[in-house]
This record gives structure tokens, C-alpha cells and sequence, in this order.
């Protein structure tokens, strides 16, 4: 293999390594020592290629980037929320878990601002699905307001050993009932 | 008493700790170092970590019951309720982290139990604040949802009255308009 090609594969190992600590444990279990014990790789090969911690923690983001990009690719391709958009969520569980280590590491300027604009990408992929998933004559822009609120709880939720169908399954069903529950109390209250 | 006292020194340093940077944070050196005392001082008063974290939920369990005492005093959800939050934010922002800590039940079930005794507490004066009234099961449910949005946004920079009014608000606004609370003259019209 040419050295270029070599540089590429020893690079990605440590990225994929270091995307899935990430996910699992946020940005204080990123440490160099432990990367290399995982990926039975020398500590020099990590200075090689990525400058620091920050640099690396920032390729870390692209990458996370790149599969969100693949994410909403998924997305456009599916028109119901259960099953087809859980389901997704299940296949992208590392994924899932890396934007959720984002938003809650909130100390971090430039981990909260790119965990911002992620969600606002997929919060507009999915205005419709979630929509037409409430059943409601209500605007897109108010559903989505709600849809926010269940996904910060999804968010504070979640953990990698949780993040299954069923688990998703409840969320959202709940969330639908909750709404169609206080409709039906409000209008039943007031017809009396 | 001496004893007491110093053991005391270490479990609100590893509350206060815990409060602002969560589980991963608690490290017996790291303590020491915040604290500038020997390590050998923490092996003295609690053995081991789990014993020490068994001190913090108990901790927790107090401080928790202060919190109740005050909520229960409360007429309005805006501001008394917001200013007793802020009042205890450090127990507040601990409760948010027992919630993301993974692996450890007993944590997770402590915080379960403090949060069932808030919603009955704040069940009636919820449902005034949202207007509603019908059942007030399904406003409580509601409740739970926006404290645990309110968990996912909320940092020890950013939880003050007016970060939980902006949050608490729109959340209020959201439901009110989904389950129609303000649309008396369209239900009355689809009575006979």
C-alpha cells in the first residue's frame, strides 16, 4: 500500500476509536494514553497525525458531521416516524449517543454551537414525519416546537444500554397521547 | 466531632463537585487537590468511593427534603417556583446529573422517587398555570416532560428565573395551543 493510503487507515483507526469513546463517555473520556490502549497503536502515531487533543476533538466533530449527513440522507427516504425514523435511530445509535454527549457538554462553545446546527438540520428533515405522526391540524412550526421539548427529554433519557425500539416506541406514543389526552379532556370539559 | 466535621468537608465538596460536572467528575484525587488535603484523609472517613457516594445520595436525600419543604409553600409557578429552583440550584443541578449517570440504579431510583414527590406536590398549581381543566393526570405527565427539557438545557452558567421563564413558557404556550385550551367559541359551536 502506498504511505499515503497507510496514513489514511492509521488516522481513521484513531477517529473511529476516539468517535466511539465519545459517544459512550463525552469529551472527558478522550485521553490519549487510553486511545492507544484500544487500538494497540504507539502514542506517537496520534501527535503524527492530529496536533492535539483539540485538534483531534474537532476532527471528531467533522467526522460526527459526515454521519449525520448520511443520517438525513436516510431521512429523506422514509415517510413514517414509527417504525421507519426509530428504527433509524437504532441503526445510527453511535451516532445518536455522540450528538447527545454534545448537547450536554455545555462548557464547550464550539461542541454546543455545531450540536445546535445538527439539530436544527434534523429537526427540519423531519417537520412532516413528526407532523403527520401527531395527527393533528395543527402548523408545522407548533408540532415541531413540541417535537423539541420530546426530544430534549429523549436526549436527557438516553443511554447506549436504553437505545432500542422499544424504548423509542414509548417516547413517542406517549407524546402523541399526551396531546390527544388533553384535547379530549379540554373539549369534554368544556361541553359540559 | 472533629471527625465529623472533616468528613463533612469532603462530601460537600464532592456534592458541590458532582452538582457541576457530574458522575466522572467524583475522583479521589481530584478532591484532595480542590480541597488541598491528604487523600489518605478520604480512605480514613469512607474506605472506599462507593461508600463515599453512598454519603452524597444521603446528602442528596436531605437537601432534597429542604427543597420539598420550600416548593410546598409556593402560590405561583411564575416566579415563586422558578426562584426556589434557582434558590437550590446545587441540588437542583446534582438531581439533573443522578439522572445521566448510567450503570448505577440506585442513583436513577433516588432520583425517580424525589421526582414523584415534586409532581404531587406541584400537581394542582401546575395545572392552573397551564390553564387546563380537565383531568389533571395528563397536565402532570406534561409536568415531567418540560422538567426533564428543562434538565437537558439547563447548566450551572445558564439556570437562573429567566432562563426557566423563557423555558417554561414557551413549553406552556405549545400545549395550550396543541390541545386548544383557548378555543372555547370552536368547541362551543360543535355542541347542540
Amino acid at each position: 500500500m502506498p504511505d499515503a493510503v497507510i496514513t489514511a487507515k492509521n488516522s481513521m483507526l484513531w477517529l473511529e476509536a476516539g468517535y466511539e469513546l465519545f459517544a459512550n463517555e463525552g469529551r472527558q473520556g478522550i485521553q490519549i494514553e487510553r486511545l492507544a490502549r484500544i487500538i494497540q497503536l504507539n502514542k506517537s502515531g496520534f501527535y503524527h497525525y492530529f496536533s492535539d487533543l483539540e485538534g483531534f476533538c474537532g476532527e471528531l466533530v467533522k467526522l460526527h458531521e459526515e454521519k449525520v449527513d448520511q443520517f438525513l440522507l436516510a431521512i429523506s427516504k422514509i415517510t413514517k416516524l414509527d417504525p421507519d425514523y426509530l428504527l433509524l435511530l437504532v441503526e445510527h445509535t453511535g451516532m445518536v449517543m455522540f450528538q447527545v454527549q454534545l448537547v450536554r457538554d455545555k462548557g464547550n462553545r464550539s461542541f454546543y454551537q455545531a450540536s445546535q446546527l445538527i439539530d436544527q438540520k434534523i429537526n427540519s428533515a423531519l417537520s412532516q414525519i413528526w407532523g403527520d405522526f401527531l395527527e393533528l391540524d395543527a402548523d408545522a412550526d407548533l408540532t415541531l416546537r413540541y417535537y423539541t421539548i420530546v426530544r430534549d427529554m429523549f436526549y436527557v433519557r438516553v443511554s447506549f444500554q436504553n437505545l432500542d425500539y422499544q424504548f423509542l416506541h414509548n417516547i413517542a406514543a406517549d407524546a402523541k397521547k399526551l396531546v390527544a389526552q388533553m384535547r379530549l379532556h379540554q373539549s369534554k370539559f368544556q361541553s359540559l | 466531632m472533629a471527625k465529623a466535621k472533616n468528613a463533612t468537608i469532603w462530601t460537600e465538596a464532592g456534592y458541590e463537585l458532582f452538582a457541576r460536572e457530574g458522575f466522572e467528575a467524583i475522583q479521589i484525587e481530584k478532591l484532595a487537590r480542590l480541597l488541598q488535603l491528604n487523600k489518605s484523609g478520604f480512605y480514613h472517613y469512607f474506605g472506599d468511593l462507593e461508600v463515599f457516594l453512598d454519603e452524597l445520595l444521603r446528602l442528596h436525600r436531605q437537601k432534597a427534603n429542604l427543597y420539598m419543604a420550600d416548593i410546598r409553600e409556593v402560590q405561583t409557578i411564575d416566579p415563586e417556583y422558578f426562584q426556589i429552583v434557582v434558590k437550590h440550584k446545587v441540588p437542583v443541578m446534582f438531581h439533573m446529573h443522578l439522572f445521566r449517570t448510567k450503570n448505577k440504579p440506585e442513583f436513577t431510583a433516588l432520583a425517580q422517587t424525589i421526582d414523584e414527590e415534586e409532581e404531587i406536590i406541584m400537581g394542582e398549581l401546575w395545572t392552573a398555570y397551564l390553564g387546563f381543566k380537565g383531568s389533571s393526570e395528563a397536565a402532570i405527565r406534561y409536568f415531567n416532560l418540560v422538567r426533564d427539557m428543562i434538565n437537558a438545557r439547563m447548566s450551572f452558567q445558564n439556570l437562573d428565573v429567566e432562563f426557566l421563564r423563557v423555558g417554561v413558557t414557551e413549553a406552556k404556550l405549545i400545549i395550550q395551543n396543541l390541545a386548544l385550551i383557548h378555543a372555547e367559541a370552536e368547541t362551543g359551536q360543535m355542541q347542540f
